[in-house]
C-alpha cells in the first residue's frame, strides 16, 4: 500500500507545496494578518492604535524632563490660568497650569489600562461561564443563562453611578473590575453558542470515546476552538469599557487620583472653560472617540477576517 | 433471533458486543405553532451479536439507524430500552474504572475526516492523546508508539507527518490519522462508521486494505458501517441489513448477497448499478413504486413498499429474525 | 452536422490568495451529438464540476477561462452577451445540481416555482399551458399530483431531486448538465432517478454532460466516458468500449478501486496505487507520480493522444498501439 509511497515525496506539503509543516493558529494567524494588512478599514484601525499606543509609552518621559510636565501634581510655577498653546506647553495648559498634553499622554495610559484589562477580564469570564454552560447543558446551562440575562439587562453606567454615590469615589481598578463583571454576558452568550456547535462535532466525541474527561475536553478541544472568537469580542468590549470609564469620569465619579481623557473633560466642564479653551476639550474628546473607533475598526475587520460569510472573496482550496 | 442461533451463540464464546432488545428513540422539537414533539425510533428491538475477530458489516440507508447502533455501542448514548452488553457486562452502567477499561478497548472511526480531528492539534498531539489519557508509557516511548501506528495506517515515512496539521493533509491522510487514533490503544472492537463515504474510490480501497490488514493482523473486532452492499460483501464476514431500525436480515456475507431473502435486501441488490455486476440478469423486482399507506400499528416496516407482502399478514404482525440453517436469518412471513 | 455541444481546448484557471493561480481545466476538447450522453468522470479536484459550470456561465468570480471555445449549436457560449446567455439558459440548456434542496425556494409551493420558471423563459405561456405542462412533467418524474401544492421540505430528498429534474426540463432544452445528480442519495433512489434520466433522455433525445466520481453511474447512464484527471482528459470514448477495454492507466487504476459484488478481498493488492503528493511540471504526463508504469519519459514529455479504437483515444506515452494523432475525439 503505502509502503511503496516512499518513492514519492511525503514531505511536500498537498496544500500548496510549501516546506515546513506550521501549526494550525500560527499559519492561521499568518493568513488572517496578510488579510487584515490588506483590509482597509482594519489598517486604519491598526494605524490609530499604533498611535495611541505611542503616546502611552510616550506619556512617562515628561514628568522626567522636567517634574512640572507631572499630569497630575506638576503645576508650572508661571501660569496659574488656563492658557492657550505655547512652546513651553504644546497644548496648553488647564486652569491651575497643568501641561495638557502630558495629561492627554497619561490619558492614553488609562484608557489602555482600563480597557484592555477589564476587557480581558470580561472575556476570561464571559469565555468560562460561556463555555461550561453549553458543554454542561442541562440545568447548568439553565443557570448560568438566567444569571447572564439578569446582569444584562442591567444598565451598567447607572449601576456604577449608583455604587459610587453609595461608596464613595472609587479607585481606578474597582471600575475596571466592575466594568469586567457587567459587561461578561454577551461574551459568554456568543461563546456559548460556538460551544453548542462544536460540542457534537466528531472530534470532540471521538475525544470522548478515547476516554478524556471533561476537564480535558474543555481545555484541550473546546477552548482553542473557541478562543479566535473570544479575542475578536475582547476589542469590542475594549471599546465599551473606555466609554464606561470615560462617561463616569466626566460626570465626577472618576478616579481622583488618576488623569483620565474622562477626567480632563470633566476638569474643563466644572471649572466653566467649556467654550473658552478648546485647546483643553478637543484633545481629549478627539482621543476617545479616535481611540474607541480604532479598536471597533480592528473588531469589524477581525471579525469579517474570522467568519467567511463576511469575506468579500474566498480564495478557493 | 431464533432460538437455533441462541443455543449455536451459546455453544460459543460470549459476543463481544451484544444488542439486547434495543430501542433508542430521540424527540423531535414540533413545528412552530404546532406545540407537540414527535418520536422518532431510530432503533426499534434490535437484538445483534458481534463475535470476535470478525468484521461485521451494518447496512442500510441514511435514516436506517445504522449510526446510532454505533453510538450506543461506544457510549455516545444510551438505549432507552435494552441493554448494549460489552463482554456480558452493561455498557451503560459501567462506571469509574470499568469505564475508563472500556473506553480503552472500544473505539470508533467517524465518517467525516474532516470534522472528526480537531483543527489546533498536530497529527502527533491526535495520536498521542489517547495515551496521555490512559497515561500508557513514559512520553519517548509514546512517540514511538504513535510512529509506529502511522506506520501502520500507511502514513511513512512517519516522521514527516508528525508536526503536520488536519488542514495540511488530504482527506485519505486525515482518515489515515483517524484510524491511527483509534488504533493506538490496540482496542479490541473497532466500530467503523461509513469510514469511506467521503473520500474518493481510489482512496477508499485504500483504507479497506488498511483496515482488514488491521483486522488480520490484530484480530480485532469491527463494525464496518455502510450504505454500500458490495463494500459490506467485499470487507466483511456476516452482515446485518437494516431498515427503518429493524435488523431485516442477518447472515454471512457471501450467503446474504447469493441467496437474499428479506424483499428489502433484494431491492437493494436490484439497486445497485448493473456494472460489473456477477449477477447482472438477476432481478427480484420487490420494491413498489408507490408506497402503500403504512400500517396503523405493528405490522412489518417494509409492508409499505413491498411488492410480495401479505395484505393481511404482513400488515397486522412484524415478523421476527428467523432462520431455516440456524446461521443466515430474515424477518419475513414469506419466506417461512 | 453540427455537433450539439462541442468543446474545444477549454482551459480555465482559479485566482487564489496571494497571486497563486491553480489550472483546474486544461486543454479539453470534447464533443456531443443531439440525443447522446457523455459522462465527465474523475476524482474530487479533477476539474469536471468546472466544465459543468463553464458550459452554463456559472464560474465564480475567482475563475478565468484563458483559452477555448464553448460551442452550442455551433454558437460560441463564451462570446455571446450576457442577455443572450441568459436566454439560453434553461431554455436550452438545463443544470440538474446536486445539492437539491438549496436550488428550491423554500417558502414557495414545488408547482408555482416551476411555472414561474417556465414563464420567466417563455413569457408568452400562459399560466395554464405552464400548470399543464408542470403537471405532465410530474407525471413523467413519477411525482404524485398533488405534490405541486407542497413546499419543499415536504418532499423527501428523492422527490426533491425529480422536483429539481422536472424543473430543469421543464423549457424542453436541448441540453442538459447533470453535476453528481444522485451523489447524496441512497442506493434505491439512486437507482430510480437513473432509470428516470435514462427514459427520458431516450424520450425527450436531449443531450446530457453527466458529472460523477462514479464509474458505475456513467456506465450505467451515458453512451460516450471522458475521463479526467487533474484537469485533463485521459481517456475518452464510447463507454461500453472504454470500460472494457480501458487504455489509461488511469482509468485501470479507477476501474481497480471501483468495488462491486464480484470482487473478493483479494483486490485490495492490485488495485493499490501511490499516494501523490508532488506537483508535475506542465510538460510531463499528470498521472506519472501515481503511476505504475511510469518511465522517465512520462515525466519529461506530455503524452500525445493515441487511437485506441473507432471514437477511443487516451493520453498516454506508455501504450504504444496506434500512432499519435491530433485530439480529435
Amino acid at each position: 500500500m503505502a509502503k511503496k509511497a516512499t518513492t514519492s515525496n511525503n514531505n511536500a506539503n498537498p496544500m500548496d507545496g510549501a516546506g515546513l509543516p506550521e501549526a494550525y493558529w500560527q499559519s492561521a494567524f499568518m493568513n488572517n494578518w496578510s488579510m487584515l494588512s490588506h483590509h482597509i478599514i482594519g489598517r486604519i484601525g491598526i494605524t490609530l492604535l499604533a498611535l495611541f499606543a505611542l503616546m502611552a509609552v510616550g506619556s512617562f518621559i515628561p514628568p522626567l524632563i522636567d517634574p512640572i510636565y507631572n499630569p497630575m501634581s506638576g503645576v508650572d510655577p508661571d501660569i496659574a490660568y488656563a492658557s492657550s498653546p505655547s512652546w513651553k506647553h504644546w497644548l496648553g495648559t488647564d486652569f491651575i497650569g497643568r501641561d495638557i498634553f502630558s495629561q492627554l499622554l497619561a490619558g492614553a495610559r488609562i484608557a489602555f489600562m482600563v480597557g484592555i484589562s477589564s476587557a480581558f477580564m470580561s472575556i476570561f469570564l464571559g469565555t468560562a461561564i460561556g463555555i461550561v454552560s453549553g458543554y454542561a447543558g442541562r440545568w447548568t446551562d439553565t443557570v448560568l443563562m438566567r444569571m447572564a440575562d439578569i446582569v444584562m439587562v442591567m444598565p451598567t453606567l447607572l449601576v456604577l453611578l449608583i455604587m459610587s454615590a453609595l461608596f464613595g469615589q472609587l479607585n481606578i481598578w474597582t471600575i475596571v473590575l466592575l466594568i469586567a463583571l457587567f459587561r461578561w454576558p454577551g461574551v459568554s452568550r456568543v461563546i456559548r453558542a460556538q460551544t453548542l456547535t462544536l460540542k457534537h462535532r466528531p472530534f470532540i466525541e471521538a475525544a470522548k470515546i478515547a476516554g478524556a474527561s471533561h476537564g480535558r475536553i474543555i481545555v484541550r478541544h473546546l477552548l482553542p476552538n473557541v478562543l479566535p472568537l473570544a479575542l475578536l469580542y475582547m476589542t469590542f468590549r475594549v471599546t465599551s469599557a473606555i466609554v464606561i470609564e470615560a462617561a463616569l469620569a466626566f460626570l465626577g465619579f472618576g478616579d481622583p487620583g488618576t488623569v483620565s481623557w474622562g477626567m480632563m473633560l470633566q476638569w474643563v466642564w466644572k471649572t466653566g472653560h467649556m467654550f473658552q479653551a478648546l485647546w483643553w476639550l478637543l484633545p481629549p474628546g478627539i482621543c476617545i472617540s479616535l481611540l474607541t473607533l480604532a479598536f471597533y475598526m480592528l473588531g469589524r475587520a477581525m471579525e469579517e477576517i474570522l467568519d467567511p460569510r463576511l469575506r468579500r472573496e474566498d480564495p478557493e482550496e | 433471533m431464533s432460538t437455533t442461533t441462541m443455543t449455536q451463540s451459546q455453544t460459543q464464546a460470549m459476543p463481544v458486543i451484544r444488542l439486547e432488545r434495543v430501542t433508542r428513540a430521540y424527540h423531535t422539537g414540533g413545528g412552530g405553532f404546532a406545540g407537540g414533539h414527535t418520536i422518532v425510533t431510530s432503533l426499534n428491538e434490535v437484538d445483534l451479536d458481534i463475535h470476535a475477530g470478525e468484521i461485521f458489516g451494518l447496512v442500510g440507508e441514511s435514516g436506517s439507524g445504522k449510526t446510532t447502533a454505533a453510538r450506543l455501542m461506544v457510549r455516545l448514548e444510551h438505549p432507552n430500552h435494552g441493554r448494549v452488553l460489552y463482554h456480558g457486562e452493561n455498557v451503560a452502567k459501567l462506571r469509574g474504572k470499568k469505564l475508563k477499561r472500556f473506553r480503552r478497548r472500544v473505539q470508533m472511526i467517524f465518517q467525516d475526516p474532516y470534522q472528526s480531528l480537531n483543527p489546533y492539534q498536530s497529527v502527533q498531539h491526535i495520536v498521542e492523546e489517547p495515551l496521555a489519557i490512559h497515561k500508557l508509557g513514559l512520553p519517548a516511548q509514546r512517540q514511538n508508539k504513535v510512529i509506529e501506528t502511522l506506520t501502520q495506517v500507511g502514513l511513512t515515512p512517519s516522521m514527516t507527518y508528525l508536526h503536520r496539521y488536519p488542514h495540511q493533509l488530504s482527506g485519505g491522510q486525515r482518515q489515515r490519522v483517524a484510524i491511527a487514533r483509534a488504533l493506538v490503544l490496540s482496542p479490541d472492537v473497532l466500530i467503523a462508521d461509513e469510514p469511506t463515504s467521503m473520500l474518493d474510490a481510489s482512496i477508499a480501497i485504500q483504507i479497506y486494505g488498511i483496515l482488514s490488514e488491521v483486522q488480520r493482523r490484530r484480530q480485532v473486532t469491527m463494525l464496518f458501517i455502510t450504505h454500500s452492499l458490495a463494500a459490506a460483501h467485499f470487507l466483511c464476514d456476516r452482515i446485518a441489513v437494516i431498515y427503518r431500525g429493524h435488523i431485516v436480515e442477518i447472515g454471512p456475507a457471501k450467503s446474504v448477497i447469493a441467496d437474499p431473502r428479506h424483499p428489502y435486501t433484494q431491492a437493494l441488490l436490484d439497486a445497485l448499478p448493473r456494472f460489473g455486476h456477477p449477477w447482472g440478469e438477476r432481478r427480484f423486482d420487490t420494491l413498489r413504486e408507490i408506497p402503500r399507506s403504512e400500517p396503523a400499528t405493528g405490522g412489518c416496516p417494509f409492508f409499505s413498499r413491498c411488492v410480495p407482502a401479505d395484505l393481511d399478514l404482513c400488515r397486522q404482525r412484524r415478523p421476527a429474525l428467523k432462520s431455516r440453517d440456524g446461521i443466515h436469518s430474515s424477518a419475513c412471513f414469506l419466506v417461512e | 452536422m453540427t455537433p450539439l455541444l462541442e468543446i474545444k481546448d477549454l482551459s480555465i484557471d482559479y485566482r487564489g490568495g496571494r497571486g497563486r493561480r491553480t489550472t483546474a481545466v486544461d486543454d479539453v476538447s470534447f464533443s456531443l451529438s443531439k440525443g447522446e450522453s457523455l459522462g465527465l468522470v474523475g476524482e474530487s479536484g479533477s476539474g469536471k464540476s468546472t466544465i459543468g459550470a463553464a458550459i452554463m456561465g456559472l464560474l465564480p468570480g475567482n475563475a478565468e477561462i484563458t483559452s477555448g471555445q464553448i460551442l452550442f449549436n455551433g454558437e460560441d457560449l463564451l462570446r455571446i452577451d450576457a442577455e443572450r446567455l441568459r436566454q439560453m439558459r434553461w431554455k436550452h440548456v438545463a443544470m440538474i445540481f446536486q445539492a437539491a434542496m438549496n436550488a428550491l425556494n423554500p417558502i414557495h409551493r414545488v408547482g408555482d416555482q416551476i411555472v414561474e420558471a417556465i414563464r420567466v423563459h417563455e413569457p408568452d405561456t400562459t399560466p395554464e399551458d405552464a400548470r399543464a405542462r408542470v403537471s405532465t412533467l410530474f407525471e413523467q418524474m413519477g411525482i404524485a399530483l398533488e405534490r405541486l401544492g407542497h413546499f419543499p421540505h415536504q418532499y423527501s430528498g428523492g422527490m426533491r431531486q425529480r422536483a429539481i429534474i422536472a424543473m430543469a426540463l421543464a423549457c424542453n432544452p436541448q441540453l442538459v448538465i447533470a453535476d453528481e445528480p444522485t451523489t447524496a442519495l441512497d442506493v434505491i433512489v439512486q437507482d430510480q432517478i437513473l432509470k428516470t434520466i435514462r427514459a427520458l433522455q431516450q424520450k425527450l433525445s436531449i443531450g446530457i454532460v453527466f458529472i460523477s466520481h462514479d464509474i458505475a453511474v456513467v456506465a450505467d447512464v451515458c453512451h460516450h466516458v471522458a475521463v479526467m484527471y487533474a484537469g485533463q482528459i485521459v481517456e475518452i470514448g464510447p463507454s461500453a468500449e472504454v470500460f472494457a477495454t480501458p487504455g489509461h492507466p488511469y482509468t485501470r487504476m479507477l476501474l481497480g478501486a471501483h468495488i462491486t459484488l464480484a470482487d473478493e478481498g483479494g483486490k485490495l493488492t492490485d488495485a493499490v496505487c501511490r499516494i501523490a503528493d508532488t506537483a508535475v511540471s506542465a510538460s510531463a504526463c499528470r498521472f506519472a507520480p501515481r503511476c505504475p508504469h511510469a518511465t522517465s519519459q512520462c515525466t519529461q514529455t506530455a503524452p500525445q493522444w493515441i487511437r485506441q479504437g473507432d471514437n477511443h483515444w487516451i493520453r498516454c506515452a506508455m501504450t504504444t498501439e496506434g500512432k499519435p494523432c491530433p485530439p480529435q475525439p
